[in-house]
């Protein structure tokens, strides 16, 4: 009998040492309050960083990283009130009003004075603070636009014609951040076109027609599909498209991790981008006084930090003066284009109307 | 333990695993049902007509369909060569074959993407961009992870058929042909085993995820439908979850049906497989043939089942830089230091601590759930014994996202600490490695003479002594086995299923991999050192799967 029992002392015994390594292995003081954050999987800054933070101030961080954007926003409301998140990292201004409409989140008091006109443009109160930028648009590859073949468009219609037939990578709005993004880019562009017989369904159902590729996310369109992209080097790569919506400072970021070289090109058309603003929010329910999350949103847009954010989350910094640094050719291979103009709360009225046309010119 | 006496333990815990199972699918369900507006085959009747299910149903069924045809045409010569011959390194060979099973599927899908790229370069062809090859792909890559279900349903029961029986055959004058002896003797012995590894190869490639994303970037199965409507479905605001509540609402109920008629096939063919083999436990196997094509086609099954792990070795070591690719330890370095959110040791450690507190509580669990599907059949409960079973198995067929959104509406209700505490991760693990507990157990239960237990009665031993000096003796060797299984499974656990709200101080190995490829890859390092990640988890899980091959007795794993 004791014989039988040996093995099961044994794994119980090894299981408390595992967790009594694990448990006690806490090096320092422990800080004395712990704020927890909840941002979406691409979220850049550190542990290094946060642990710099705690240092500094004692406060604890404890980050959770869920999907994206929209995932944030969808975890934030199914916890609404409970207290298990204290910040939220990543709401952009394309959720921003349904976020404010579902009255997710309480005023911080963090000073705006330090943030840029562009990253307040879209909202500028105390219940969301920008912490970077950047515009949603088409990227497209040089080898393909090669100025005499085919020629750089002028016109989002252009890309519904021969020369673009299952060339283009889109994503699904509903399931992709900068899809969504897009998409609200284009409902302005063609309201606001010459043409007023046409709107975005028109476009989006001439484009269908034209074999456009729709990915359900971000990285299958610009890694999978996009032939001037980084993907290009990765297994699985298809290719196929030459043209593909992504940030418009992609192009940048390409050329930073590639000693100055990229064959992918922002396409700089006025009203066919989308200026996504990215926010801190300090949650409902959360324990924890509005002191203690003003002081990490500071230290979110403080000049040190935040001037990192093209590097640690491939963002434009919030803070006025912010800008992609030099380096190997990220600013320059940068555009900064005319954004489509849709306030949070245009969004917020439209958005289910629009994504049904979208779904309906797409099924 | 006689038969008719309620077992208090028993009981308890099949109302506990109920529970389990069921509470979060219930939560799920009237959260949806809340949300939704239209009804459930008003859903399914546009579901072509939605571009966000368009085309998913036929795909799913089509998918696992072909691929549980795929599997069983390269899985069943395989088992036949394994079983009908004592092979070098035999224990070695089956640990290798089962390996598959356990790996966690994107390493899987990477080590492919890995294989056909290489395949590319050098022959100049274009797999990639073709539809056809994509889902051959897929196929293939379905077939790799399901081989290891048809060799272990199979192979036992091929090990260890009579000689004699063959011997008769030959004489009888049915018999004299090949085909005749495969038509009229094997193919009747070994029906129950291949329809129920074709039962669990279809509930697996129906289920499947990032094999489906991955190798079929631009196709949708059920499951990838559900996973892209997760984040809105069950969200009280009609703008947000209304549609998302709905598709997943239809998606999960034909997913539903079509799992529990499977599992609930399997079950019941299980049961009457035991009674075919029972009979005689003999090695029947002969020696191997070393030189002859048997021996070839067994080393070339080797080969595919190494070739996409090497798949991921070499993509751990390949480096991009603005030359093209290099050969290059970076990815190593990045994975070892804090590149990650935890680094390779830390995450290591608390993987394999998971893996034992899953183990410490997986194994009592599903013994017990084997007892009692046992003890219904021995009470004459057939159909009773098969919805226990079914519900056992359960956790496997249910989708991701009804589960994840059933845990995470449960507990926020209930405790939002508990969504913090370092446990909630075990319970998903609990939760996907028991029904494997269950299923190595329950033959090997059912295999005990019901005579030992009651001559021990007899002579006035206790329950207690009965089950630690007879029953856990005979069932050493399938524990270990169970063990194995339950660690492996454990090891690699994605995290995506019954794990709702993951913090980065319990990063285990198989979720520091799926954070790093969720990042952008711009950063040339990131996917070299997931795949380094990867290639640890794979090593851990290969070397115990061959080290415990030893102890499964011969002809024992007929249910795994």
């Amino acid at each position: 009998m004791r014989r039988c029992l040996a093995p099961f002392t044994l794994t119980l015994l090894m299981l408390t040492t595992a967790f009594a390594g694990c448990l006690g292995g806490d090096d320092g003081a422990e800080p004395v309050v712990t704020l927890r954050i909840i941002s979406y999987d691409a979220f850049g800054v550190t542990d290094e960083m946060l642990g710099e933070f705690t240092h500094q101030t004692g406060i604890g961080i404890e980050l959770t990283r869920v999907g994206d954007a929209g995932s944030v926003l969808s975890s934030v409301i199914h916890s609404e009130g409970t207290g298990l998140y204290d910040l939220a990292l990543g709401i952009d201004n394309s959720y921003l009003g349904a976020a404010l409409d579902a009255e997710v989140f309480q005023p911080l008091s963090t000073s705006r004075a330090s943030l840029s006109a562009r990253a307040l443009a879209p909202y500028d109160g105390n219940l969301a603070i920008p912490f970077d930028v950047g515009s949603v648009c088409i990227n497209y590859d040089t080898a393909h636009v090669d100025g005499e073949n085919v020629t750089v468009p002028t016109s989002l219609w252009n890309f519904t014609g021969a020369d673009w037939t299952g060339k283009v990578a889109v994503q699904n709005p509903r399931t992709s951040s900068p899809g969504r993004a897009f998409l609200i880019a284009t409902t302005e562009y063609f309201a606001d076109d010459a043409d007023t017989s046409t709107d975005y369904t028109d476009w989006w159902s001439a484009m269908k027609a034209n074999e456009v590729i729709v990915t359900d996310g971000w990285t299958e369109a610009y890694e999978v599909y996009y032939s001037a992209g980084y993907g290009q080097w990765n297994s699985g790569f298809i290719g196929d498209a030459k043209a593909v919506v992504s940030y418009c400072h992609s192009p940048g970021v390409e050329a930073y991790f590639n000693d100055n070289w990229t064959t992918s090109v922002a396409l700089n058309l006025p009203g066919a981008s989308f200026g996504q603003v990215e926010y801190a929010a300090f949650l409902i329910g959360s324990e924890q006084r509005m002191a203690i999350a003003d002081r990490f949103v500071e230290w979110l847009v403080s000049a040190g930090v935040n001037s990192q954010m093209p590097t640690l989350n491939y963002m434009y910094p919030a803070i006025e003066g912010g800008d992609l640094p030099e380096d190997a050719g990220y600013r320059w291979h940068a555009v900064v284009p005319t954004d489509a103009v849709v306030s949070p709360a245009e969004i917020d009225e439209n958005i289910a109307t629009w994504l049904d046309g979208w779904d309906a010119a797409m099924a | 333990m006689r038969p008719g006496r309620v077992n208090a333990v028993g009981v308890l815990v099949l109302v506990l695993w109920t529970a389990a199972v069921l509470v979060p699918l219930g939560l799920a369900w009237s959260q949806l049902a809340a949300v939704a507006e239209a009804g459930i085959i008003e859903t399914l009747a546009d579901f072509e007509g939605r571009f966000q299910s368009q085309g998913s149903l036929q795909f799913t069924f089509v998918i696992a369909f072909l691929s549980t045809v795929i599997t069983l045409l390269l899985g069943v010569p395989l088992a036949w060569n394994l079983g009908r011959h004592r092979w070098p390194a035999h224990s070695l060979l089956r640990g290798l074959f089962t390996a598959p099973f356990v790996m966690p599927s994107i390493l899987a899908a990477m080590g492919f993407l890995t294989l056909i790229s290489v395949f590319e370069s050098i022959s100049g062809f274009d797999l990639r961009s073709n539809d056809e090859m994509q889902l051959a792909a897929l196929l293939l890559a379905h077939a790799w992870f399901n081989l290891a279900l048809v060799v272990r349903f199979c192979e036992p029961v091929l090990a260890t058929v009579d000689p004699s029986l063959e011997e008769a055959a030959r004489l009888l004058p049915r018999g004299r042909t090949r085909s005749d002896r495969l038509l009229r003797l094997w193919a009747p012995l070994l029906t129950p085993s291949l329809l129920a590894a074709a039962a669990m190869t279809f509930v697996f490639s129906f289920t499947s995820f990032a094999l489906v994303r991955h190798l079929t970037p631009g196709r949708r199965n059920l499951e990838i439908v559900m996973a892209n409507q997760a984040d809105w479905a069950g969200i009280r605001i009609p703008e947000l979850g209304r549609a998302a509540s709905e598709i997943v609402m239809a998606a999960s109920l034909v997913q539903l049906l079509t799992m529990v008629t499977a599992l609930g096939l399997i079950s019941w063919l299980q049961s009457r497989a035991r009674r075919d083999i029972s009979a005689s436990v003999v090695d029947a196997r002969t020696t191997a043939p070393v030189r002859s094509w048997k021996s070839v086609h067994l080393m070339m099954m080797a080969a595919f089942v190494l070739a996409p792990l090497l798949g991921v070795l070499v993509a751990s070591l390949q480096v991009r830089q603005p030359a093209g690719l290099v050969w290059s330890f970076d990815g190593w370095r990045a994975a070892v230091g804090s590149q990650s959110a935890t680094d390779l040791t830390s995450a290591l450690g608390w993987s394999v601590a998971y893996a034992i507190l899953t183990l410490v509580i997986a194994l009592p669990l599903g013994f017990l759930l084997a007892e009692n599907i046992h003890r219904a059949e021995r009470m004459g409960h057939g159909r009773f014994a098969i919805a226990i079973d079914v519900l056992a198995m359960l956790p496997l067929a249910l989708s991701a996202v009804m589960i994840g959104l059933g845990v995470l509406i449960g507990l926020l209700r209930t405790d939002v600490t508990m969504l913090r505490s370092w446990w909630i991760p075990a319970y998903g693990h609990v939760m996907i490695t028991t029904p494997f507990v269950v299923r190595v157990l329950l033959p090997a239960i059912r295999a005990i003479d019901p005579d030992l237990d009651g001559a021990a009665a007899l002579l006035g031993a206790s329950p207690l002594r009965r089950l630690l000096s007879i029953r856990l003796p005979l069932l050493t060797p399938s524990l270990i086995v169970a063990s194995a299984l339950v660690v492996a499974i454990s090891l690699g656990e994605f995290g995506a299923s019954w794990v709702v709200v993951r913090f980065t101080e319990w990063s285990t190995l198989p979720v520091m991999v799926d954070e790093l490829l969720s990042r952008p890859g711009f950063d040339p390092l990131l996917r070299p050192a997931a795949n380094a990640a990867g290639v640890v988890l794979l090593l851990l899980t290969l070397v115990l799967f061959m080290m415990v091959e030893r102890f499964r007795p011969l002809g024992r794993g007929g249910d795994f």
